[in-house]
């Protein structure tokens, strides 16, 4: 038969002899071309199961790497919770002690000492508040955080928390207005001890960055199912290049650190992103360097019932 | 090193049989001496104590050769040794390309005499027959009982070797062997012969003393299209087929101009696609591969084809080729007559595993299968394998191509 599989018939042997010959040749060559496409094909395989391989084992490294980080992690805020707690409390021993110390010895104290217990207080009071952020913040990463969801009277609380800071306020002669919405429930759902935090992480913030006899407000805002608080000050600004960071871990504006010459440690909006958002909210701002912030979080209006 | 097991029966010692084999195969292209300290240790560690009478060590050219030794000679101090450069090493375990394989033997029952014959580009025949005479020599002065060989793989006229030992052992003498390669470069072969490395040379081992073999060679190709006759040739020189060059016939079936086939070796592309020779006594037709094409269009091969011949192109394919191999290690096995197998020499063509590629352990593992799981078992791919046809005893030697060659020696 030929190509066309008909039967073909030869006129000589020669002719036969000639055929079969080229049938060979055909053979010899579709053979030749296969196995360089199957030596091509086999290698391309055995290039594949080698990058498995690789792939397979940097993922067993990296799994393992993985497994070491985390263990140090969970080392890490161990650690940090620890030593947390046991500062916490000789620190609170100091400042009862401190303060017991500044009632009895009453005006019989001559001024210079008067101001040397009130600073060591105000110092124990600062290291409190770290080692407090600090533990909230192991908290949060550990995941044992608990949140107490209450109604509370939003103004009372808003006028509460400013009031923490009348004296500062006073001392720099800051004009501070407050404010809150006619139209706010006179209940609102939220945790008290969290926002509180946050409250004051911010209002700090404000007052620590802007200069005296300068502006700051405070105002509490109600606007589509949710309820906007929002704290404004004539301070320092943030930078713009620095602006993607500020919520991060340890994390401080340059200009703040060289402002207040590196007291803080860069939790306080760490702490407060992660509690607006546990409330279903979101914490941002504004900021103009050398002219002021405007920092704003909302969480959901939910009133008692 | 222990003593013989030997056990008092009856107040009579009785010492028992003893051939052991160990076989080791490392990787290390760091350090080339220690691939070969850590093969070597691997190998002895099979002893159980024993102190082996010889050394078989086939490996990479990626390794330095002196260095290999290096490592043997430190492992093995006053213990023979002899092997050579390979295009893949084989063991029980593996099928390597850039490794260190090594076979210890230890026997109390043979007795192993190394000899070397130099110059086989100058005169195979009787760099063959040099190789011979000097086993004889050191086995004092008589013949062995089995002649292994390892010649080099590049040089000289595979067939002559083959002839010029066969003038000093006696035409059916059984002799078995591979030829050294250097993994697929077709540049320079080595061979080991006790503290040298030699190139150019021929290895011979005797083996004298109570023990059984078996031999089993087949390749497995086929002859395709017309028979054609070779009407020039001149040593391992093809120089005209019909009438024309040689290298007319790779053109013409290949589809190729002679350039694309003389600028690398031909062996490359041809490997798979050798020259086949009609011989009696065999089913099969002896194979000689085609190495290297000159713009002549003429071939050099690895061992000459007579002027008259009548030769076709082969063609192989890639499960005969395993059957082949099991008919190989069946026939090997059969000539023990039902002994133990000790331990495998396996010397397999280079070109069996560019036809098999990915199955290329595939056949290693079936012959090692048919003898015997747990047998050791050494070897290498080689440029060439001498034996007789289909591995038949007390039949003439000669030079193969494109073969599964296996030596089993037992009990």
């Amino acid at each position: 038969m030929n190509d066309s599989g008909k039967t073909q018939f030869f006129d000589s042997p020669e002719e036969q002899i000639a055929e079969l010959n080229r049938i060979a040749k055909t053979l010899v060559r579709r053979d030749l071309e296969l196995s360089q496409v199957r030596a091509k094909q086999e290698e391309q395989i055995a290039e594949l199961e080698q990058t498995a391989r690789i792939l397979v084992r940097r993922d067993a490294e990296l799994t393992t790497a993985k497994e070491r980080l985390e263990r140090l992690n969970a080392e890490k805020s161990e650690f940090l919770s620890i030593v947390a707690h046991q500062l916490r409390t000789p620190l609170t021993g100091i400042k009862w002690s401190l303060a017991a110390v500044q009632r009895s010895l009453g005006e019989k104290v001559a001024e210079k000492e008067k101001e040397l217990i009130l600073q060591s207080l105000a110092s124990t009071e600062r290291m409190i508040a770290l080692v407090n952020d600090f533990l909230n913040v192991v908290r949060i990463e550990e995941g044992r955080i608990t949140y107490v969801f209450q109604p509370h009277n939003i103004r009372k609380f808003v006028k509460e928390t400013a009031e923490m800071f009348a004296k500062s306020i006073e001392e720099k002669n800051i004009d501070f207005g407050l404010s809150v919405d006619d139209k706010a429930p006179e209940e609102i759902v939220f945790d008290d001890e969290k926002i509180t935090i946050v409250l004051q992480n911010l209002l700090e913030n404000a007052i620590k960055f802007t200069p005296p006899k300068e502006k700051i407000s405070l105002s509490v805002r109600c606007r589509e199912g949710k309820i906007l608080f929002a704290i404004s000050d004539n301070g320092i600004g943030i930078p713009e290049d620095e602006r993607d960071k500020i919520f991060r871990k340890f994390s401080m504006a340059s200009n703040a650190i060289m402002y207040e010459g590196g007291k803080g440690i860069g939790l306080g909006l760490y702490l407060s992103k992660n509690i607006v958002e546990a409330h279903g909210g979101e914490i941002n701002f504004t900021s103009e360097e050398g002219k002021g912030s405007v920092f704003y979080f909302s969480i959901p209006l939910k009133t008692g019932a | 090193m222990a003593e013989k097991v030997e056990r008092p029966i009856n107040n009579i010692f009785i010492k028992n049989i003893m051939i052991k084999a160990g076989v080791g195969i490392k990787r290390n292209l760091e350090n080339h001496e220690q691939a070969a300290i850590d093969a070597s240790r691997e190998a002895a560690a099979q002893l159980e104590g024993m102190r082996p009478q010889i050394v078989f060590a086939f490996s990479s050219i990626k390794y330095n050769q002196e260095e290999v030794l290096a490592g043997l000679k430190k492992s093995f101090p006053d213990v023979q040794i002899v092997g050579g450069s390979a295009a893949g090493e084989i063991t029980s375990s593996e099928t390597a390309f850039d490794a260190v394989n090594v076979m210890a033997v230890a026997s109390d029952q043979i007795s192993f005499s190394v000899g070397c014959g130099l110059g086989v580009s100058k005169n195979s025949f009787e760099t063959g027959a040099e190789a011979a005479r000097s086993v004889i020599q050191n086995n004092g002065g008589k013949k062995p009982d089995l002649f292994i060989m390892i010649p080099d793989g590049m040089t000289g006229n595979g067939a002559d070797i083959v002839d010029g030992a066969k003038s000093i052992l006696g035409e059916n003498f059984p002799i078995i062997g591979g030829s050294s390669g250097d993994d697929y470069r077709f540049q320079k072969t080595y061979e080991y012969c006790q503290d040298k490395v030699l190139t150019d040379a021929v290895i011979g081992i005797g083996l004298s003393g109570k023990f059984s073999y078996g031999f089993g060679i087949r390749h497995g190709w086929e002859p395709v299209g017309l028979p054609l006759k070779v009407t020039k040739a001149e040593g391992t020189l093809l120089k005209e087929i019909n009438n024309e060059p040689a290298l007319k016939v790779y053109e013409d079936y290949f589809g190729k101009e002679a350039s694309e086939l003389t600028k690398e070796p031909l062996a490359r592309m041809a490997y798979t696609y050798p020259i086949g020779v009609e011989v009696e006594g065999s089913d099969e037709l002896l194979i000689r591969d085609p190495v290297i094409a000159n713009e002549k269009g003429e071939i050099s091969m690895a061992a000459a084809i007579p002027e008259g011949a009548v030769v076709r192109l082969m063609i192989g394919d890639r499960d005969k080729a395993i059957n082949a191999a099991k008919w190989a290690a069946e026939t090997a096995k059969s000539q023990l007559d039902g002994r133990q197998p000790r331990f495998i020499l396996m010397f397999n063509c280079m070109a069996r595993n560019k036809l098999l590629g990915v199955r290329c352990s595939e056949e290693n593992q079936l012959a090692q299968s048919v003898i015997g799981q747990g047998v050791p078992m050494s070897g290498f791919y080689t440029y060439g394998e001498q034996g007789p046809l289909l591995g038949r005893k007390n039949s003439p030697a000669h030079f193969h191509n494109e073969t599964m060659t296996l030596l089993v020696v037992g009990e």
